[in-house]
C-alpha cells in the first residue's frame, strides 16, 4: 500500500503534538491538539475538557469561540456531552442531537443550545495520561456526514500523543503532576482571553481574527503562547500585532 | 531566620504543607458555598503561614483597595492597613499598582525612599518585615493579600508558594459574583467570571479606554449591577460593539 497525502497530513500533525521543547505550553498543545483535529477529522469544532483538584469540570480550550460557548454553558448547567465524557474518562460514541433523537432525552438543557448553534452531533474521547483519563476531547459536528469509529480511533491516537507529551513533561518537572500542569493551564487560559479582547480593540477584529493572528503570531517565532499572552497584557504587544505601530 | 521562624510556629519539620492544603481546600469549599474568608479560614490562620498578620484587600471602582479581611482581626494587620491607606503609600499600595508581589525583609534597614511616608510611620510599631502578592485573574489586578511580621527576614520559597496558595483561594471569594449573593437564588460561585466572554471584554475595554485590566474589570461588574444586566450579556454586548466602549464612563 503506497502512501497518500493525508497520511503525510497525518504523520505531520502526531509529530508536532508530540516534538514540543522541554518547558512547553500546556494549554497551547491542546489547543493545538482541537485545531489537528478539526482538520483532520472533518468535524466543525473540538474542544478540551479536564476535572480540576475539586473534582469539577472545566473547560480547557476550543478550536472556535462557538464551541468554547458551548462548553462553559455545559459547565454552567452541569449537564452535556463533555461533562459526562469528563466524569466518566470513557468513549462518548456519536450521538445524534436532533429534537426527537437521544441527545434531548439525555441532555434537555444543553441539546437546544447545540442545535441553535448549528450542531448536529456530539462525540468524545478520553484525554488519557499514562492510562489515566485526565479529562475528554469533545467533538461537535455538523454537516450531514456521520462520525465513524474510524475518525474516533484517530482522535484517540492524536489525544494519547498529547497526554504522553503530557506525561513526559511531568517527569521533567519533578514536583507538579499532570493535574497541577492542567490546573495552571487554566488560570492561563484568562490571560490568553483578556490578550484576546486586547487585540480586538487593536486590530478592530472579532476575538476569533484576534486569536488567528495571536496564534500565528506565536508559532511563526516559535514563542510561547502564553508567554506571548501575558505580554500583550502586559502593554508590550509587539509591531506586527498592532496595526496602530 | 525566616526558616527558623516558620518551623518553631508550625511544629516540626516536614512541613505541614499536606495541613496547609487540606485547610485551603475546605477554605474553597466554604467559599463557593458563599461564606466569606471569616468563616472559610477560621482565626488563627495567620501564623500557619508563618507570618504575625495577614490582610485582604480588594480593588473598588474607584481605584482604591478596601479591606475585606485581617487575621487576627484586629492590632497589626489592620493598623498597618489603615497607615498605608491614609498615607497612599506602602508595600500593598505598590502590589496592587504594579500587579507584582512586593517584599521587604526588613523594614527597618529598607531606604526610605521607598516607600518614604510609610517606612518612618511603620517605624512606630512592632512590622520588621513584609510581603504583598497580587491577587490575579488572569492579568488583571483585582487585590493584594498582605503579610506582615515583627520579625525580619525574606519569607522562604515554600512560604511564599503557601501564602500564593492562598491568594489564590482568596481570589475566589473576590471574584465570587456579589450581586448573585444578594439575590439569595444561588450562592456566590463566581460562574459568571468563568464566562471567557467577559475576560475578553476586560481586555477589549482596557485597551479601549486606556485603563488597567484590572479597573477595565471592576468597572464592568460595577455597570452590570447598576444596569441590573448579566455580566456575559453586557461583555458581549461591548464585544459585538453594540455598546461603545465609553458606556462604562457614564
Amino acid at each position: 500500500m503506497s502512501a497518500v497525502p493525508r497520511d503525510v497530513l497525518v504523520a505531520q500533525a502526531v509529530f508536532d503534538l508530540a516534538a514540543r521543547p522541554d518547558g512547553f505550553d500546556v494549554l497551547e498543545l491542546m489547543h493545538d491538539l482541537t485545531t489537528h483535529t478539526v482538520r483532520l477529522v472533518g468535524v466543525r469544532s473540538a474542544g478540551v475538557t479536564i476535572l480540576d483538584h475539586d473534582g469539577r469540570v472545566d473547560y480547557l480550550t476550543a478550536s472556535d469561540e462557538d464551541c468554547r460557548r458551548l462548553e462553559e454553558d455545559q459547565v454552567e448547567l452541569d449537564e452535556g456531552p463533555c461533562v459526562d465524557s469528563t466524569r466518566n474518562g470513557s468513549l462518548l460514541s456519536p450521538v445524534n442531537l436532533h429534537r426527537a433523537g437521544l441527545g434531548s432525552q439525555r441532555w434537555p438543557r444543553f441539546t437546544p443550545r447545540a442545535l441553535a448553534a448549528g450542531y448536529s452531533s456530539v462525540a468524545s474521547v478520553p484525554l488519557r495520561v499514562s492510562e489515566s483519563a485526565v479529562g475528554a476531547v469533545n467533538l461537535l459536528h455538523a454537516g450531514p456526514r456521520r462520525l465513524t469509529g474510524v475518525d474516533l480511533q484517530l482522535v484517540q491516537v492524536l489525544a494519547d500523543t498529547a497526554g504522553t507529551r503530557l506525561h513526559q513533561r511531568r517527569t521533567l518537572i519533578a514536583r507538579n503532576d499532570v493535574i497541577a500542569q492542567l490546573e495552571t493551564a487554566l488560570s492561563s487560559r484568562i490571560v490568553i482571553e483578556q490578550a484576546k479582547g486586547i487585540l480586538a480593540s487593536r486590530l478592530g477584529t472579532d476575538v476569533q481574527d484576534a486569536f488567528v493572528r495571536l496564534r500565528a503570531h506565536a508559532r511563526s517565532r516559535q514563542q510561547n503562547l502564553t508567554d506571548l499572552a501575558r505580554m500583550v497584557v502586559r502593554g508590550q504587544i509587539p509591531a506586527d500585532l498592532d496595526r496602530t505601530h | 531566620m525566616a526558616r527558623d521562624q516558620w518551623d518553631s510556629d508550625s511544629g516540626d519539620v516536614p512541613p505541614p504543607r499536606d495541613a496547609l492544603t487540606e485547610l485551603l481546600a475546605r477554605a474553597r469549599r466554604a467559599i463557593r458555598s458563599g461564606y466569606g474568608p471569616g468563616r472559610a479560614l477560621p482565626s488563627p490562620t495567620a501564623r500557619l503561614f508563618g507570618v504575625d498578620a495577614l490582610t485582604l484587600n480588594a480593588l473598588t471602582h474607584e481605584r482604591q483597595l478596601e479591606l475585606l479581611w485581617a487575621d487576627p482581626p484586629d492590632g497589626l494587620g489592620p493598623e498597618l492597613d489603615t497607615l498605608q491607606y491614609t498615607l497612599g503609600d506602602g508595600p500593598t499600595l505598590q502590589s496592587a499598582y504594579e500587579g507584582r508581589t512586593v517584599t521587604e525583609p526588613d523594614l527597618a534597614a529598607a531606604d526610605t525612599a521607598r516607600w518614604p511616608l510609610f517606612l518612618p510611620a511603620a517605624a512606630g510599631t512592632p512590622v520588621r518585615a513584609v510581603v504583598a502578592l497580587p491577587l490575579l485573574l488572569g492579568g488583571a489586578g483585582v487585590g493584594v493579600l498582605t503579610g506582615y511580621r515583627t520579625t525580619p527576614g525574606s519569607p522562604t520559597t515554600r512560604q511564599l508558594d503557601v501564602l500564593r496558595d492562598l491568594a489564590a483561594t482568596l481570589l475566589l471569594f473576590l471574584t465570587a459574583d456579589v450581586a448573585v449573593q444578594a439575590n439569595g437564588t444561588t450562592p456566590g460561585t463566581g460562574l459568571r467570571l468563568y464566562r471567557a466572554e467577559v475576560h475578553q471584554a476586560t481586555g477589549y475595554l482596557a485597551a479601549e479606554l486606556d485603563i488597567p485590566l484590572g479597573q477595565a474589570l471592576v468597572r464592568l461588574r460595577a455597570h452590570a449591577t447598576a444596569y441590573d444586566r448579566a455580566l456575559a450579556d453586557l461583555a458581549h454586548a461591548f464585544l459585538t460593539r453594540s455598546l461603545a466602549a465609553d458606556a462604562l464612563h457614564r
